[in-house]
């Protein structure tokens, strides 16, 4: 080989390192960094109910209540169409052979059985933008993206909060 | 560029070594990309069984036994549903839909499983594809059968056929008083439902209505005489549940686990599929750190045949000594060979797994279920390759620098 091949065997090899790199989130705002307690509104009432119950010995312990009469939660609206992102667990709905594309965000998992499962204003129903691997439910997450309140978004009857176009990173603290 | 050329040029001098060594190198490489094909194949094959169902609700054992049986139709249920049951949780406010499923029989090795009309419609896999027909038509009357189509494939059913069904999964009793008639068959799905035989639930009734206690009664009622009876089920195996809110789907699962009237169980695929995969993934860390050191052993075998072949080489070292080489192009020329073995291992390794690929897919697919699509090569995988080509050329380095060294001390003449 002359010398002009090594010359263009360089220059080759230095374009392909030159690759424009693809920029993440810069055409997206800043999302906003919300807790789980930000979703719960100001007044009072759902932490007071199971024991106003227990106290009129209306529930055993280990009895979890009626579901049925599971009191209605209160939704807070000040994150409507905005960016968020929320650390929490992915409890995956609908699994396809890529990953996951539905699922339900929650504060936590593998709670003890005699406590109800979170309130409706505590889970976050997730539509992934692309399909999501997951390696296992017990690795935390940063999930981002849209949030709304439910009875804004036309599929879902009940009220609840949904994000849509959600990514999500691990959580590293 | 002296130096790829000559080591080229080496390499096609000693062409039954090399390729030995080659060989060596490629056979780890279809080790290691089967086993990570095999198990994304596998994951995949399994999270695309089932979709559109939120819960699955059987009698309470535990949800990864549950999920395997109802839907996979690996293991076998401890306990059945009654049909009360299924007709209260149909009912709770939240469900949208639910589909009765019963198993406990089969046909010549697969399973046969009792259901309504409206699982053809309600089944869904892999994000979203519904059940087809290749000919015939869903249950209408009380002997039909749906087969799945490795069912058909293996055993050459047409449709009208008649087909016994035995009782057990694996048996020596049949219901041979009471023959189904194949009604449809099924398109391939790449799930479990090609395996499966499905009837209608009165089916399944009408076969062990006269059946005591485990076994045939004597004088039992002919096909005839059994449709005339009441056929309406007692007991399920296990459900599958659709939510109208998913929002509500622990309040819905919560309330099916704490059911007072019988103790049943209601898991969400994708959970009991995650833990699963909890349970296998320490089998595939093994299996993932055998391969890659089935890897390194390839390479070390071709470092050691490039340092047997140095002492022999001494001679041709002297040559090129003569001619001008200096001892850094005699290094360079040897890391060039390491790192040429090492690629052209990796690439004959991509064509023996391509092509045993297209020789074992439609095998692996009728005999274990899992379907392993002839995609490309992942990122994953092509970084992995260009480490293993790297590992090679590096490891070059310790017999190149054994020769840059011997041909500083023999100079340009040598004494052999």
């Amino acid at each position: 080989m002359s010398r002009l091949n090594r010359r263009a065997l360089l220059a080759g090899l230095t374009l392909i390192a030159a690759q424009p790199y693809r920029a993440y989130g810069e055409d997206q705002p800043p999302a906003k960094t919300v807790y789980w307690k930000d979703l719960l509104p100001e007044t009072e009432g759902e932490g007071t109910f199971i024991e106003t119950l227990r106290d009129l010995n209306l529930i055993q312990q280990g009895e979890t209540l009626p579901w049925r009469k599971q009191p209605p939660v209160g939704m807070v609206s000040d994150f409507n169409e905005r960016r968020v992102r929320i650390p929490g667990y992915v409890v995956p709905l609908t699994l396809d052979g890529e990953g996951v594309t539905e699922g339900l965000l929650v504060p936590y998992v593998g709670a003890c059985i005699h406590v109800p499962p979170p309130p409706a204003n505590q889970i976050v129903f997730l539509r992934f933008e692309k399909p999501t691997p997951q390696d296992g439910l017990w690795d935390p997450v940063w999930a981002t993206g849209r949030f709304n309140m439910a009875a804004v978004e036309t599929d879902l009857a009940e009220a609840g909060y949904v994000m849509t176009e959600t990514a999500t990173e691990p959580y590293t603290g | 560029m002296i130096f790829a050329r000559l080591a080229f040029r080496s390499l096609a001098a000693r062409w039954l070594t090399v390729s030995l060594t080659i060989l060596a190198i490629a056979l780890s490489v279809v080790l290691f990309l089967g086993v990570e094909k095999i198990r994304n194949g596998a994951k995949a094959s399994f999270a695309d069984t089932i979709s559109g169902t939120d819960l699955i609700v059987g009698a309470r054992s535990g949800s990864v036994q549950l999920l395997l049986y109802s839907v996979f139709r690996i293991g076998n249920a401890t306990n059945n549903v009654t049909w009360e049951s299924f007709e209260d949780i149909r009912e709770m406010p939240g469900v949208a839909w639910a589909i009765p499923l019963s198993l406990g029989d089969s046909h010549r090795g697969y399973r046969v499983l009792g259901t309504t009309a409206e699982y053809f419609d309600r089944y869904k896999f892999r994000a979203g594809k519904g059940l087809e027909f290749t000919s015939g038509v869903a249950f209408d009357d009380v002997f039909d059968a749906v087969l799945g189509a490795d069912v058909v494939a293996s055993l050459g059913y047409k449709l009208d056929d008649p087909i016994i069904v035995s009782h057990g999964i694996a048996s020596f009793t049949h219901h041979e008083d009471k023959p189904f008639r194949v009604a449809g068959i099924l398109a391939k799905t790449g799930t479990p439902v090609d395996r499966t035989v499905i009837v209608s639930l009165e089916g399944i009734e009408a076969i062990h209505v006269d059946w005591v206690g485990g076994g045939r009664a004597a004088g039992s009622l002919t096909a005839e005489q059994a449709r005339t009876l009441d056929l309406s089920p007692k007991a399920i195996t296990a459900a599958m549940i659709g939510v109208e809110s998913k929002l509500r789907i622990f309040t819905l699962q919560r309330a099916i686990n704490d059911y007072a009237e019988e103790p049943l169980l209601a898991v969400l695929p994708g959970v009991a599929l995650q833990e699963l995969w909890a349970v296998v993934g320490v089998a595939e860390t093994a299996l993932l750190g055998v391969s890659l050191m089935v890897v390194a052993t390839a390479l070390i075998g071709m470092v050691a045949m490039i340092f047997a072949g140095l002492n022999e080489r001494r001679r041709e070292m002297a040559i090129l000594r003569s001619v001008g080489a200096g001892p850094g192009l005699i290094m360079t020329m040897l890391i060039a060979e390491a790192a040429l073995i090492a690629a052209a291992g990796a690439a004959v390794g991509v064509a023996i797994l391509y092509a045993g690929l297209a020789a074992l897919q439609t095998w692996l697919d009728a005999t274990y279920g899992i379907y392993i699509p002839p995609t490309g090569l992942g990122e994953r995988e092509m970084i992995t390759l260009a480490a293993a080509v790297a590992a090679g050329a590096l490891a070059g380095l310790a017999p190149a620098a054994r020769a840059y060294f011997i041909s500083l001390s023999d100079g340009m003449s040598v004494k052999m």
